[in-house]
């Protein structure tokens, strides 16, 4: 460093020299700490009890007071008969559905034509139900072609028959009250397939397959080769870690030990990145750093070839895309 | 208590510790830190309840933000910047907070009347010093008396490092004017 002040004014700054610091400064932060750390207890106040006991004796007695005078007014009475009670919900639940149920337009439709032909004498015109959308069914079969066609120009994985059977299946299953509407719209979509209305189902395989063509047609034939020795060497590594490879490494701890899944720790732990807030990111980056604090160098070094090699294998073409999520059937509430 | 062989420990490990949350690390590093955060203060405020205050605050942020800088390193550059700032901000608001004794200790200075001249002199310092602008004074005593990097001092000062160059500048040469004054007065 250069000298910017001269002996002379060196000796006068040097001069202003703080006290020393009383001994003990780590002692008195660490209690300081530690008061933080534990509250003082709480004093127990002697008329705690009677207090509490005097507010709920109040509110019992102003809860009795206020539904006495509602009752004396009258207004629980007028409020209670609008109030279904329990055995008119279990008539109605035990009551046999009327098999075709008309929509509830066409119903509020038909009946506001009745009475507008009671009061005019029937001088008046029919009412205008749309031909389409008649019931929920349909509108709901309409949705999942719409969405099918939908993913079908997207070059995305178009869902099976056979998997809107299971949807439907797994409905009934569970006693969800969107069952039968659901049963309907697969009929109903099963009659379009036959009749070829609905584009032909296609696979998240097939669709990873095609862009994994597409990738390896974009490549020069070399960079082709090595992805495909990339894609093999993977293979064989899966196969021959099975399940149980998932444990043991210090980042592989945040994916689910015990999956059965195959080893693909670096997708997940990319998934689970992407879903973190940013202070969950800082904290895992904070414990990471602590934990690697405290390996041997050997440990460390370790790790961190682990981590490059995960490294390279991101930044080289991936042989699957990431699944979109799978389509559901939509139903309307 | 300690545990055997914490003391040896870098300040980065030490941190991973405190991050567990663990006392007997926090404690070292306030052992370590503490002398120098406490003199930055001092120069500071020149007042050494307030500069113990000052460091006692910076060492239970160290301890409430460990997750955010454990792993980071310049643990002892992170709490000269903390204690600068807490510095300028109570020097800002113009008042200080604590009205507790300074801490009992012994003293050790020489008798007086043996260091009149010194004293006198020593006074004078710390007055042309105190006279500087704050962010003016923070540049000297975190590069004169810390012997920090200019970078270092900028980072502390949240400057970047040309605007901090400046404020050296105009630092040092105002204080070489006072000094000069003071020169020519005890002449």
């Amino acid at each position: 460093m250069t000298r910017v002040f001269s002996d002379a004014e060196a000796r006068m700054l040097d001069s202003f020299g703080p006290p020393p610091l009383a001994p003990g400064f780590a002692d008195r932060v660490t209690a300081r700490l530690s008061a933080d750390i534990l509250p003082p207890a709480k004093r127990r106040d002697p008329r705690g009890s009677w207090r509490r006991g005097r507010v709920a004796l109040f509110a019992a007695v102003g809860g009795t007071l206020l539904s006495v005078g509602a009752a004396a007014a009258g207004l629980l009475g007028a409020r209670m008969q609008s109030m279904p009670v329990i055995t008119t919900i279990a008539e109605a639940v035990d009551a046999p559905r009327a098999a075709p149920t008309p929509a509830p337009t066409a119903q509020r439709n038909g009946a506001l034509a009745k009475s507008a032909a009671a009061a005019t004498g029937g001088n008046v015109a029919a009412p205008i139900v749309p031909p389409t959308q008649q019931n929920d069914a349909e509108l709901l079969a309409d949705r999942i072609e719409a969405r099918m066609k939908r993913r079908d120009a997207l070059g995305l994985s178009v869902p099976s028959l056979s998997r809107l059977e299971a949807r439907r299946d797994a409905l009934t299953a569970t006693g969800d009250r969107r069952a039968e509407t659901m049963a309907a719209a697969v009929a109903i979509l099963a009659s379009r397939a036959d009749a070829g209305a609905l584009p032909a189902p296609r696979s998240q395989g097939e669709v990873n397959r095609t862009q994994w063509r597409a990738r390896m047609a974009a490549l020069s034939p070399e960079d082709r080769a090595a992805a495909q020795a990339r894609r093999e060497w993977r293979r064989q590594q899966q196969m021959a870690a099975g399940p149980s490879a998932v444990t043991g490494d210090s980042d592989a701890a945040l994916v689910t030990k015990g999956s059965a899944q195959p080893l693909l720790n670096g997708q997940r732990l990319r998934e689970r990145w992407i879903a973190m807030t940013p202070e969950q990111r800082a904290e895992w980056r904070a414990r990471r750093a602590a934990r690697e604090a405290l390996m041997t160098p050997q440990q460390r070094q370790q790790l961190q070839e682990r981590r490059e090699q995960r490294r390279r294998q991101t930044l080289a073409p991936h042989d699957a895309a990431p699944e979109p999520m799978p389509p559901e059937a939509e139903v309307p509430q | 208590m300690q545990s055997p062989g914490v003391s040896g420990q870098s300040d980065d490990v030490l941190m991973a510790r405190v991050l567990l949350r663990d006392l007997t690390a926090f404690r070292l590093l306030a052992e370590r830190h503490g002398d120098r955060i406490y003199r930055i203060a001092w120069r500071m405020t020149q007042n050494a309840t307030e500069a113990e205050d000052v460091a006692q605050d910076a060492m239970l942020k160290l301890w409430s933000q460990a997750q955010w800088r454990a792993g980071q390193g310049g643990v002892g550059a992170w709490l000269a910047r903390v204690a600068t700032n807490a510095c300028l901000d109570r020097l800002r608001k113009g008042r200080f907070r604590s009205d507790d004794d300074v801490p009992e200790r012994a003293d050790d200075r020489p008798l007086a009347d043996a260091q009149i001249g010194q004293d006198d002199e020593a006074r004078r310092t710390r007055d042309a010093i105190a006279a500087l602008p704050d962010t003016q004074r923070a540049a000297i005593i975190l590069t004169y008396y810390e012997d920090m990097p200019n970078r270092d001092a900028a980072e502390a000062l949240n400057l970047n490092i040309k605007a901090f160059e400046s404020l050296l500048f105009r630092a040092r040469s105002a204080l070489k004017q006072a000094l000069a004054g003071l020169r020519e007065e005890a002449a």
